[in-house]
């Protein structure tokens, strides 16, 4: 399997997960195989609303390239995304948006709060502002920043690949995921 | 395709002998009777498509195997919110069967009867020095089946909107 998954460079590019391994097969449990596939085809929503967004499309672009982390694929609609990226001001009217976005995404789901605006609501310390979206959905990871550089929105994204890699297949169905959900009324 | 490389051939006894593209013979021993039986049965002619047989049943079994197994390995909740029509987080207003102009499907489909001439300009424009005047005639003769149906369904009015 890790001769398999070497680039043609020759680096590689995924490691294969601890297993047992035998000329011709390798084994690893299922939980670490899923962790893989799911960590290394993320697809994300991009929830972009302020300058944020705009460092999220360098993101994207060439120089960075964010698709090398298998996130080529940015799905514009929640039936289809892993990852909602939240990125930028969240207004409180823009709020039971941004939840029923959430809501209707397929599980298992992951959010990524991407600078200081949509992490605490930032400098705007305001009657109109959101402060942080953790107030309305849970969050995985926050990305501080104001915006913060891509190099840093990557380190989001790795730091979800964590989570994404280690996460163990009942999670979803567990009594604390279902408590955490409750605690943002939800089902 | 496999036969064009590879020949199979059964000697009738107990090996099934392998010509590869080289030349070269290999036997296969016989180990498995069902299989030899299959085999048997099978003229010359069936066997070199086995492996496309194969293959097709390789295929069918991936996408049963996957789609059964996503129903087992991912985890799923269904609220009212998440089986809700999506309309960008905006609460859904009315009924999305409602009817629509027939002009819709007209100019659509107008719109790929000139899509694809499109299309054939490419190829022609890439090689359009090998084609030379004849290739240029042709084309030309071509739009002009096209430009006088434009010219026919603008008559019938079929592009007026109001």
């Amino acid at each position: 399997m890790k001769e398999i998954l070497k680039s043609s460079e020759g680096t590689t590019v995924v490691q294969s997960p601890p297993g047992y391994e035998g000329p011709g097969f390798f084994a690893t449990s299922l939980d670490k195989a899923v962790g893989l596939a799911r960590k290394n085809s993320i697809w994300p929503l991009p929830f972009a609303t302020s300058c944020c967004g705009i460092e999220f499309m360098a993101t994207m672009a060439s120089t960075y390239d964010f698709a090398r982390f298998g996130a080529e694929r940015l799905s514009f609609s929640p039936r289809q995304a892993d990852l909602l990226m939240v990125m930028g001001t969240i207004a409180k009217k823009m709020g039971p948006v941004l939840r029923q976005v959430y809501e209707q995404m397929a599980e298992p789901r992951w959010v990524l709060s991407v600078g200081a605006c949509a992490s605490s609501g930032g400098i705007f310390d305001s009657y109109s502002v959101l402060q942080g979206i953790d107030h309305i959905i849970p969050v995985d990871v926050y990305v501080p920043g104001c915006p913060p550089r891509p190099e840093q929105i990557l380190d989001g994204i790795l730091n979800i690949q964590k989570l994404i890699h280690s996460e163990s297949l009942r999670r979803r169905n567990s009594p604390e995921y279902k408590a955490l959900l409750s605690s943002y009324g939800m089902e | 395709m496999l036969s064009h490389f590879h020949r199979f051939f059964w000697d009738g006894n107990e090996q099934l002998i392998w010509i590869n593209s080289g030349g070269k013979q290999a036997y296969i021993p016989n180990k498995n009777l069902k299989f030899d039986l299959l085999l048997n049965t099978m003229s010359n002619q069936t066997i070199e498509y086995l492996p496309i047989l194969i293959q097709f049943l390789v295929a069918l079994g991936f996408v049963a195997t996957t789609m059964v197994a996503t129903h087992y390995l991912g985890p799923r909740r269904k609220s009212k919110i998440k089986l809700d029509v999506f309309e960008c987080g905006i609460e859904a207003q009315g009924n999305a069967r409602i009817p629509f102009s027939i002009k819709y499907f007209l100019v659509a489909i107008l719109f790929v009867l000139f899509d694809v001439e499109v299309i054939f300009m490419y190829p022609w424009a890439v090689n359009f020095k090998e084609l030379g005047v004849q290739g240029l005639l042709e084309m030309l003769f071509f739009m002009a089946l096209l430009l006088i149906g434009f010219f026919y369904i603008m008559k019938k009015g079929a592009l007026k909107w109001e």
